[in-house]
C-alpha cells in the first residue's frame, strides 16, 4: 500500500516559504506533528534560496505572494535542482498565469495540512 | 509661398484651425476641421462661424466679448488655451480645447483659433472617476467583509470554547488577537491612497487597554505606512498593551507607556514603561513574547531587542525605512 509506504519513510525535509510569520508558524508545527521536517518558514525569495543553497531539500511549499514578490524565483530554482514543490495561494486564478504553474500541485488558503502533507509525502 | 502650399501645411495640422474677419465669418476653415465639425471648407467661407459651430446657449457670450473685444482690445478668451462646448454640423455639443490669437495688418483683422476635440479624453476621465469610485466601494465592501469573517470566527470560537474545559485566560488572549485585527480592518477602509499613520494605530491598539488616556504618551514625527507593514504593527502593538495590561506598567492608575519612534537610515520604535510602584516584571515566555520576538524580523526584516529593566518593559524595533513606502 502506497499510504503505509509514506508512512514508514523517513522524513521528508520539506522547506516552507510563506510571508505571514503567523501562517508559517501554524504550517511549520502541524507539519511537524504529521512526521515531516521542516525548513524554515522563511518569508522571502532570498531567504528560501539561501535554505536551499545551505541545506539538503526534499521538497517545498511555496506561497505564491509573498508581499513585495513572488515565490516564482525560487521555484525556478528549485526546478533547476529537481526538487519538487507545490504552491500555495490565497489568490484567485485571475492573477496566476505563470507557465511555471502548469504540472505543480495548487493550493488555495485556507488550507487542509493533512492533504498538503499528503501531496508532499507523494514526492518521496 | 504658393497657396497651395500654405493650405497643405493647415490641412496637416493635428488640430482645427479655423480663422475669421472681423464681423465674425469665416475666412479659414482646414481639413481637421471638416472632420470635427461635419463641414465642407466650401460651404462655411464666408459664413457666420458663430451660428455653425457655437451653441445656442453659449452664442450671447461670444458676441457680447467680441463687441467687447473690439471696443476695448481686453479678450479673455485670446492667447489663452481654454476648455469650452462646441457644436457639430448635427447640432451635438462636445467640449473642446480652444486657443484664439487675433491678427492685424493693413488690410484684415482676424481671428485665428486652433481647436482640439476633448471627447476622448474626457470619456477617459468620466470612466476613470467611475473606476475610482467602484474600488473605494469595493474595498469597503471587501474589509467589511473581513471584519464580519472575523467575527464569526469569534463567536465559533466562543461556542466550542463554552463547552470545553479550556483556560478562560487563553480564550480572552485569543479574542483579543482577533480584535485587535478587526479593528486594523476600519483604518483600511477609512484610508485613501496615502496608507497608515503609525500615532493612530499606536492610540487605537492601547486605547482598550488603558485606565485613562493619560497614562499613554505618543512621540514621533507623522509616518504613514502600507496595510501590510501596518497589520505587522498592530499584532505588536497588541501584544505590548496586553502585556502592560497583564503584567506591566498600566495595571495600576499610576503606570505609564511612552512610545517614540524616529526616522533615520530605519525606523527606530520604542516602547517603554514606567511603573511607580514595584510590579511583577516578567514576560512569560508565552505565544504573545514570541510575537513580539519574531513579528517585526520576520515580517518586516527588522531586528527587535525586549529588555525587562527595573523600571519596566523596554521593547525596541528597528525596521527598514522601504517597509514605510507607499505604492503610486
Amino acid at each position: 500500500m502506497i499510504a503505509s509506504q509514506a508512512d514508514t519513510s523517513p522524513f521528508t525535509r520539506t522547506l516552507v516559504v510563506e510571508d505571514s510569520f503567523l501562517l508559517g508558524l501554524q504550517m511549520k508545527a502541524d507539519l511537524e506533528q504529521l512526521g515531516m521536517e521542516v525548513l524554515g518558514p522563511v518569508p522571502n525569495v532570498q531567504a528560501a534560496i539561501d535554505m536551499i543553497d545551505q541545506n539538503p531539500v526534499d521538497a517545498a511549499i511555496l506561497d505564491i505572494n509573498l508581499g513585495n514578490e513572488t515565490s516564482f524565483p525560487v521555484a525556478h530554482a528549485l526546478q533547476e535542482r529537481g526538487i519538487p514543490f507545490v504552491f500555495i495561494t490565497g489568490y484567485d486564478d485571475m492573477i496566476l498565469d505563470d507557465k511555471l504553474l502548469e504540472g505543480h500541485a495548487l493550493f488555495r488558503k485556507p488550507i487542509r495540512m493533512d492533504t498538503l502533507c499528503e501531496a508532499v509525502r507523494r514526492f518521496g | 509661398m504658393s497657396t497651395q502650399f500654405l493650405q497643405s501645411i493647415l490641412d496637416s495640422a493635428l488640430d482645427a484651425l479655423i480663422a475669421i474677419d472681423e464681423p465674425g465669418r469665416i475666412v479659414e476653415f482646414n481639413a481637421v476641421a471638416e472632420r470635427m465639425f461635419g463641414y465642407d471648407r466650401n460651404e462655411v467661407l464666408g459664413k457666420p462661424m458663430a451660428e455653425l459651430i457655437i451653441p445656442d446657449e453659449l452664442r450671447d457670450a461670444h458676441h457680447a466679448g467680441m463687441n467687447h473685444y473690439q471696443a476695448t482690445g481686453e479678450g479673455p478668451v485670446l492667447n489663452n488655451r481654454v476648455k469650452i462646448t462646441a457644436m457639430r454640423s448635427g447640432g451635438e455639443s462636445f467640449p473642446i480645447e480652444l486657443y484664439v490669437v487675433p491678427f492685424e495688418d493693413d488690410e484684415n483683422k482676424l481671428f485665428t483659433a486652433t481647436i482640439r476635440d476633448l471627447t476622448d479624453e474626457v470619456n477617459r476621465e468620466q470612466e476613470l472617476e467611475r473606476l475610482l469610485k467602484e474600488e473605494t466601494l469595493l474595498r469597503r465592501e471587501l474589509d467589511h467583509r473581513v471584519k464580519n469573517n472575523l467575527g464569526q470566527i469569534l463567536v465559533m470560537c466562543r461556542q466550542a470554547m463554552a463547552r470545553s474545559t479550556t483556560d478562560r485566560g487563553c480564550f480572552e488572549d485569543f479574542s483579543n488577537r482577533l480584535v485587535a485585527m478587526a479593528s486594523i480592518h476600519d483604518l483600511f477602509s477609512s484610508m485613501e491612497s496615502d496608507g497608515l499613520v503609525l500615532s493612530t494605530l499606536v492610540r487605537k491598539g492601547c486605547e482598550p487597554y488603558l485606565k485613562h488616556a493619560d497614562q499613554l504618551q505618543i512621540e514621533g514625527p507623522e509616518l504613514r505606512m502600507p496595510p501590510k507593514t501596518a497589520m505587522t504593527f498592530s499584532v505588536v502593538i497588541n501584544e505590548l498593551a496586553t502585556n502592560a495590561a497583564k503584567h506591566g506598567a498600566i495595571r495600576s492608575e499610576d503606570g505609564r507607556i511612552s512610545v517614540r519612534w524616529a526616522i533615520g537610515d530605519e525606523v527606530a520604535f520604542h516602547w517603554e514603561e514606567y511603573p511607580e510602584d514595584s510590579i511583577e516584571t516578567t514576560i512569560e515566555q508565552s505565544f504573545g513574547f514570541q510575537l513580539l520576538e519574531s513579528m517585526i524580523p520576520y515580517e518586516l526584516g527588522g531586528s527587535v531587542t525586549t529588555e525587562m529593566e527595573a523600571s519596566g518593559l523596554i521593547y525596541r524595533a528597528s525596521i527598514p525605512t522601504n517597509q514605510f513606502e507607499l505604492e503610486d
